[in-house]
């Protein structure tokens, strides 16, 4: 055991120094920039076309705190698009697999090491994206209490990466070549439809537990009435969501360790 | 070290390795065979990566399926290139020995000691991407020997190596070897294997077609049906001779009259009395080659043994 904890620290690393080079830091960077530069086009759009335009305003305020979620999430989600279902592909077509798995514990030691890989390079995207994000709200329209919403949403994106980066690494394991797409197809199926359905069945899906979560710790954060909505979100305590994200999360990863070191995975160089 | 036992892979309907069974003690070994022969298979199953489809494989006495710390006394190079751009020589040996579970100094130094041992020190810090094939290759064996393995196994290391880089591979095999350690040794190229003199093991088509020391190869080739071209002024009075004392398949003339290419079913019963035929027949040779390239004979031959086709006297 003590084999792959040593090669998960070294994978991270390896692949964290990796992740320094230009290329990688630039769609970093335009990543973080998204949000912020939607927020500030938002913000001074209304402004910008006429100054007395208090209604628009007054929406573009109402909705501030949304706005700031939905935009990192998108972040948050194409990081790890990124980073975590490439886990094994990127090994297999870099001709890296061989070198990796005929090391003790080399199979588990590269997939955890990429998930924590992955895990960290989203969230700190995320918080950096975010911070900024809240920064020029605060500067334009002033946010109530943004130290306390800051950490309540770091809280959150720690979660959802852990989480999402758990469920992309086990799809990376079990669908190869199109990892990205089926992680994709999977946020939209999961927890874009099925999280949004009043049925048992958004209580399987990470977005409701983040959600409830995100309500529980913010307050409620939109315009609309609040008992009209009231019934999508499963009355449970904090804890509850919170051991739910955690069961979703180690079965990924743990069925893709299973996976991972259990699949022969086919090397294209076969003499 | 090794064992086989009736050992099958199969890739879907595409048999990788067919009911092969050996044994190998330690020792230096060269497992030759075509492109596609089931070298890098049999590797692969030898190293746990692969589950035989029927039989069974040991490594030191286990099954490697799934027994992962077995390799760490495995040393693996395989045949592929290494892609990592920005990433020094140090760096990737190094994090590359860490995967074994050693700690990061230790790692480190071991590192620097295998970039040492194959030359490779002046250039560990320059990015992989800046390095020449030969250069590449020996960043290869460094990853694999870093950590002291007790079995080193080469997939096609002379590949894409000029003839100074061959020629410093195989001192390092052979130095290696001396020391004690087991090396298996795959390649496609048989003079490159036969420098080295190790214990044979020949595929094809994913079956262990023979199996022995360099003399019974020799011998294997030696009794094989080949093809010689002779180059020589009169080639009839020699032919004539050949035909008379040797045992002859077919004469062909060459259309310039200076040569012939002789087929044989017996190349040693050739070899043995063309020098007193040369003699006696009073010719003058200017050259002589076999039609046939070594490996590819070999095989067709070991195929037919292995049929029953012909007999022969290979170990297997």
């Amino acid at each position: 055991m003590i084999n792959w904890i040593i090669g998960s620290i070294a994978t991270f690393q390896f692949e964290l120094s990796r992740s320094l080079t230009p290329q990688r830091l630039s769609v970093s960077a335009l990543l973080i920039m998204f949000p912020a530069v939607m927020m500030l086009l938002l913000i001074r759009g209304p402004q910008m076309v006429n100054a007395h335009l208090p209604e628009a305003i007054a929406t573009v305020h109402a909705f501030s705190t949304f706005a700031i979620v939905f935009l990192v999430s998108m972040v948050c989600i194409l990081t790890l698009l990124l980073w975590a279902p490439a886990n094994i592909y990127s090994e297999l077509e870099g001709k890296g697999w061989g070198f990796l798995a005929s090391r003790p514990g080399g199979r588990l030691s590269t997939y955890f090491g990429k998930y924590f890989t992955a895990f960290l390079v989203s969230f700190v995207v995320s918080v950096v994206s975010l911070s900024l994000c809240m920064a020029i709200v605060n500067h334009y329209l002033s946010i109530k209490d943004p130290g306390q919403k800051w950490i309540s949403l770091v809280g959150i994106y720690f979660l959802a990466c852990a989480v999402y980066a758990a469920i992309f690494s086990m799809i990376g394991t079990i669908f190869i070549k199109r990892a990205m797409v089926v992680s994709a197809a999977y946020v939209l199926l999961s927890d874009i439809f099925l999280a949004l359905l009043p049925a048992v069945v958004n209580k399987f899906t990470v977005s409701l537990h983040l959600r409830t979560l995100g309500i529980s710790w913010l307050g409620w954060f939109l315009p609309d009435v609040q008992h009209e909505f009231e019934s999508a979100f499963p009355p449970w305590p904090d804890p509850w969501h919170l051991a739910a994200l955690a069961i979703i999360g180690g079965t990924c990863l743990l069925v893709g360790a299973i996976v991972v070191t259990s699949r022969q995975y086919a090397t294209t160089d076969q003499t | 070290m090794i064992e086989l036992h009736n050992a099958t892979k199969l890739y879907q309907n595409v048999i990788g390795l067919n009911d092969m069974s050996l044994s190998l003690p330690p020792g230096t070994y060269g497992l030759l065979g075509p492109n596609g022969s089931g070298k890098t298979t049999l590797i692969n199953l030898i190293l746990g990566q692969l589950k035989p489809t029927l039989g069974r494989v040991r490594l030191f006495g286990k099954d490697p399926w799934r027994r992962s710390h077995l390799l760490r006394r495995v040393g693996l190079c395989p045949a592929t290139d290494i892609y990592y751009p920005r990433v020094t020589g140090r760096e990737w040996v190094t994090y590359l020995t860490k995967m074994h579970g050693i700690r990061s100094r230790a790692a480190g130094q071991k590192a620097v000691a295998a970039m040492k041992q194959v030359r490779m020190d002046q250039f560990m810090d320059q990015p992989i991407q800046t390095y020449s094939l030969g250069m590449r290759q020996r960043t290869k064996i460094a990853q694999a020997i870093a950590h002291q393995p007790d079995l080193l196994i080469l997939d096609e290391p002379f590949n894409g190596l000029d003839p100074v880089g061959r020629h410093e591979m195989i001192d390092f095999v052979k130095e290696w070897a001396s020391a004690g350690r087991s090396v298996i040794l795959a390649s496609h190229v048989l003079h490159e294997i036969e420098a080295i003199h190790p214990s044979f093991l020949l595929i094809s088509g994913g079956r262990l077609l023979a199996s022995g020391s360099p003399q019974e190869v020799h011998r294997i080739l030696a009794d094989s049906p080949f093809s010689l071209e002779v180059r020589c002024n009169h080639p009839a009075k020699l032919a004539q001779l050949l035909v008379e004392q040797c045992k002859i398949e077919s004469i062909e003339f060459n259309d310039d009259g200076q040569g012939m290419i002789v087929t044989t079913r017996s190349a040693s019963n050739v070899y043995d009395k063309l020098p007193s035929l040369i003699v006696e027949a009073g010719v003058e040779v200017t050259e002589m080659n076999s039609t046939d390239d070594s490996l590819k004979a070999l095989f067709a031959t070991l195929m037919k043994i292995h049929r029953g086709e012909i007999k022969g006297n290979a170990s297997q």
